[in-house]
């Protein structure tokens, strides 16, 4: 149910009584009664991992965002050796139920029991089980859910496991996402013995008419056909029945459009393209032109290279479905084993209205020599109408038996989960479970990740996805090689599955107030599962309606034993560090997430203080006394008003206080008498020597206990001074660990000869300097000064610090 | 004639590639001895800096004051002189090991500051040397001093013998202290 309060008045609420706060707590009876089959993730509610924060809970009482959802797809079956398979996934964090009814192909609906799906739990349900007759062995199916958009989502599998043919569909929501009553697609066969089959579906409950129209590869008519669809009706037809010239076989490639008299979102159709002997399937589900937003289609995880020991060809297939002539031009984004990156540009394709061509994808693939790639992502951008032009991808093996589809999206327009993605991945043998994630925009981006498995949370943290690039994530790699997350931590050898999360962010040229744009829609994903063996392939791509909304921050501190906890005050001696990093609590329709925000601005108040560098690694400086550091940067918090999310700006400003204990000081401890080792060759001297042993204090007299550092001095003699700088004089030249140091020998060496009386004397004061190794400001001035009484006979030592100290030895006149 | 062609003419060619390599064998003695030449002709320019360095250094400490009085005061090395001494490495461990050997105080307390200064693994050699064999017991408590510059683990098996062996009471007070202090990780006491 939609709320039609004015806009102002819903915005201000939303804004002032932050809905994404709200203390609602999580639904506490997960004592549910157990799905009807249960294949995978059994038990699979995996405990998120919450890190010493306050517990954060996820609601939301708007009736902006809580309303009943109706997901669809045109077709299932499960007859003649057929199977269906349900996933749904919960992606919220508390319990969903869900309502499932089947459609038949005449329209007769059969309610299934409701299931309740705990958090993040996905199931598989076996439609045989419940099939009780003949009359719903095929049909449509819907998926019914009352929340907020996109947090309950899955795909149906129609599997023929024996010949290895496969068909996924993701469960949609036409009704949301469809802007027109037109529906375009297309079709290419791998051999003249391959079979099409075309769905469609009356979604509504009220009849409706549509007709359906045949193109040839150059957009020439091959025939039309008139369906009447009463309620849920389902019409499967093969396309040659509807080809004007029966004899004629249907081309190779070519193009169908459904234009229909009901609402936008009435009408579902999907192609079936199937060769039972080579095991090839490939199913292209017809799309609404008008819901797209910009010219631009792009396509995370092309496989080039081997699967199975065969080789992959790719494909690419592209249809205009505007009006008017058009360029289509391509690329192919990659990034090999050695992290080389790389384009490879696929030749401009001209396009004529209703033209369908194949853009030559596997030879400029072929003729680029690009090994070892890891993954690739396909880009394609056109002028003309936004929706103008379909395309169609995947990689077959030679055989025919291994085929990806990579779906090719608008990522800006709403009809496709983008910014973020919520996947269930398993690890098994001969089973391959990998993540693309793609940037889908002409400049780098940024985005966070964490994975729960059972017992535990993975988190990678924050990351940059350079422009255009594909990245990809497998679980079982992530395990094996035992990958460090941003804590250090890895995945348990024994983890089989787990839930990955992730969220682009991107409020470009946003302001408060203003709702997301498709241009903030910058990143899309998508999961694809793979059974080497079957040659079964599916591809998935669930996520969230809304980016993350901030909702807490804090500094952390890295302890010696290198855990992290909550920092406000540190103690600091000087040229020590310690680490700080910024933390982030976010809440999207999955729940909170913590990362380490990466791009906060540090500062420091007093930088003779203390010093911090651009990755938050504090060091105490020459100076001491308390000291702030501060963390600022630019957070987002996202209402999901309407059809969007509305933007908020939010200024993050954290601080906390560093207090630097620096040395101030140098305090004598004893002062003895040393052979001074006058020289007596040529001429005699003769003089008294001692030693003073110093303690390094801070500015609270306490010692500063630290090695290594490095006293310095300059003296004057008689008030003429030595040197312009300071130079080391202790020995040995640093100080012990306990901050001492010895100045030895002191006193001066007199012309005489060794029975004489005289007893002459100079002044010397010492002024000194302290080098602290690797620290901000050093050496630093030490105001103590030193005043000595150099005589024949004797030595006078004053310190002079906050009071005088002295010491005499010998005479001294 | 033509029988004995060939077999000529491998006699040549293997003349010929004697020559060639006593050729070579010469050129390469040659540019050996070029080498070594060159290696003395540094170390002369090195022992002839850091003598002036020294000499200098121990000069500014021979003052006379405003009043007449003739004083000899300490005076350390500057940093820009340490840092050129620094520069020549192990070259100038070589020329500082023979200025060790001077009876002038003030002399072997400049070379081991500066060979402090050098720190490394190649200054315990001739520190040892100094600490196990010197008969002065001033030269060998300056020589543990300077010692703690070099790695902790090559130096503190030479200082913790001199605090257990050496002859002179105040030397092993003095090594004592120094391996109480500048130990990197004080030892824990012993576990029962």
């Amino acid at each position: 149910m939609r709320l039609t309060l004015p806009r102002p008045l819903v915005a201000s609420v939303v804004v002032f009584i932050p809905i994404l706060t709200l203390g609602l707590s999580l639904v506490g009876d997960r004592s549910s009664e157990k799905p009807l089959r249960h294949i995978i993730h059994s038990n699979s509610r995996l405990s998120v991992l919450r890190q010493s924060m306050p517990k954060m809970t996820w609601t939301s009482n708007s009736d902006e965002i809580y309303s009943r959802h109706v997901l669809a797809v045109p077709y299932y079956d499960v007859s003649g050796g057929w199977t269906t398979e349900l996933m749904l996934s919960n992606q919220a964090p508390v319990q969903m139920q869900a309502e499932i009814t089947l459609f038949s192909l005449s329209g007769q609906k059969l309610h299934i029991p409701p299931v309740t799906l705990d958090s993040h739990q996905a199931e598989i349900y076996d439609l045989n089980q419940w099939v009780p007759s003949l009359v719903f062995q095929r049909g449509s199916l819907h998926v019914s859910y009352f929340g907020p958009e996109r947090v309950l989502d899955g795909s149906v599998i129609i599997t023929r496991a024996k010949r290895g043919l496969v068909f996924d569909q993701q469960l949609t929501e036409p009704a949301n996402y469809y802007t027109s009553s037109q529906l375009e697609g297309m079709w290419w066969l791998p051999s003249n013995r391959s079979d099409v089959s075309v769905a469609v579906s009356n979604f509504s409950y009220a009849p409706l008419s549509v007709n359906i129209t045949l193109y040839d590869p150059q957009g020439i008519q091959l025939g039309l056909a008139k369906v009447f669809l009463a309620a849920h009706e389902t019409h499967i037809f093969a396309p040659n029945k509807i080809i004007n010239d029966e004899d004629k076989m249907i081309p190779e490639m070519g193009g169908i459009r459904i234009d229909h008299t009901g609402k936008p979102g009435s009408v579902l159709s999907s192609v079936f393209i199937q060769d039972p002997a080579k095991g090839f399937s490939y199913i292209m589900p017809l799309q609404d032109p008008r819901a797209a937003v910009s010219s631009r289609l792009d396509g995370a995880g092309l496989r080039i290279g081997r699967v199975a020991g065969e080789e992959l060809m790719q494909i690419a297939v592209a249809r205009n479905v505007g009006d008017s002539d058009l360029v289509l031009r391509g690329r192919v984004n990659y990034i090999t084993r050695d992290s080389n990156t790389g384009v490879i540009p696929i030749p401009e394709v001209n396009l004529k209205p209703g033209e369908t061509s194949n853009v030559g994808l596997a030879k400029v693939i072929k003729a680029s020599r690009v090994n070892d790639v890891v993954a690739a992502g396909l880009e394609f951008d056109y002028e003309g109408l936004p929706g103008s032009v379909l395309v169609s991808a995947l990689s077959v093996s030679e055989g025919g038996n291994h085929v990806f589809r990579v779906p090719l999206v608008n990522a800006a327009s709403r009809s496709n989960p983008s910014n973020s993605g919520k996947y269930h991945l398993k690890i098994d043998r001969d089973v391959s479970n990998l993540v693309y994630l793609k940037n889908v925009t002409d400049k780098p981006q940024w985005f966070t990740m964490s994975i729960e498995y059972p017992g535990g949370l993975y988190v990678p943290g924050m990351k940059k996805i350079e422009a255009g690039r594909t990245l990809i994530y497998d679980l079982k790699q992530l395990r094996d090689e035992q990958l460090p997350d941003e804590d250090g931590n890895t995945l348990p050898r024994n983890v089989r599955k787990g839930y990955l999360s992730w969220s682009a962010r991107s409020a470009d040229d946003l302001i408060s107030g203003e709702m997301e744009r498709g241009d903030n829609r910058v990143m899309i994903g998508r999961s694809e599962y793979a059974d080497m063996v079957a040659g079964l392939s599916s591809t998935s791509s669930y996520g969230c309606a809304c980016q993350p909304s901030y909702l807490d921050s804090w500094i952390e501190q890295r302890l010696p034993n290198g855990s992290w906890t909550t920092f406000s005050q540190t103690n600091l001696n000087s040229g020590e560090t310690v680490q700080l990093r910024a933390r982030q609590m976010d809440l999207d329709c999955g729940g909170s997430n913590t990362y380490t925000q990466t791009l906060a601005n540090w500062s420091s108040e007093d930088e003779a203080k203390a010093s911090i560098s651009s990755s938050g690694l504090v060091t105490g400086a020459v100076l001491g006394g308390e000291n702030r550091i501060l963390a600022f940067w630019s957070a987002a918090k996202w209402l999901p008003l309407y059809e969007c999310c509305e933007f908020l700006s939010w200024d993050v400003f954290l601080e906390g206080s560093v207090s630097i204990k620096a040395p101030s000081a140098f305090v004598p401890l004893s002062v003895t008498q040393t052979d001074l080792g006058c020289p007596t060759n040529p001429n005699f001297t003769r003089g008294f020597g001692a030693q003073v042993l110093y303690q390094v204090v801070d500015q609270d007299g306490n010692p500063f206990l630290k090695s290594g550092m490095t006293p310095m001095e300059r003296f004057s003699v008689n008030g003429i001074w030595n040197s312009q700088t300071f130079s080391q004089f202790a020995t040995p030249p640093t100080t012990d660990s306990n901050g001492r140091f010895l100045d030895t020998p002191i006193g001066s060496c007199f012309p005489s000869h060794p029975f004489s009386t005289s007893n002459n004397c100079v002044s010397v004061q010492q002024v000194f300097q302290l080098a602290v190794p690797n620290t901000p400001g050093s050496p630093v001035p030490i105001p103590t000064v030193t005043d000595r009484r150099d005589c024949e006979q004797g030595i006078r030592v004053e310190v002079t610090n906050a009071s005088v100290t002295t010491f005499t030895l010998g005479t001294v006149p | 004639m033509n029988q004995h062609g060939p077999k000529r003419s491998v006699i040549n060619r293997r003349s010929a590639l004697l020559i060639c390599i006593l050729g070579m064998l010469c050129l390469s003695a040659a540019a050996r001895s070029q080498h070594g030449e060159d290696k003395k002709r540094e170390r002369a320019k090195i022992r002839q800096r850091i003598s002036s360095i020294i000499r200098e250094t121990l000069n500014r400490g021979e003052i006379t004051t405003a009043e007449g009085i003739k004083v000899i005061v300490r005076s350390k090395p500057e940093t820009k002189d340490i840092e050129e001494v620094v520069s020549y490495g192990d070259e100038a461990v070589v020329v500082l090991t023979d200025f060790l050997k001077s009876e002038n105080t003030r002399e072997y307390e400049l070379t081991m500051r500066l060979l402090g200064a050098l720190g490394g693994e190649r200054i315990v050699q001739p520190l040892r040397d100094v600490i196990m064999f010197d008969s002065s017991p001033r030269k060998r408590e300056y020589a543990l001093a300077a010692i703690t510059q070099a790695p902790w683990n090559k130096a503190e098996p030479i200082i913790r013998m001199s605090s257990e062996t050496d002859p002179d009471a105040q030397v092993r007070r003095v090594a004592e202290r120094l391996l109480k202090g500048y130990s990197p990780t004080p030892k824990s006491p012993p576990q029962p």
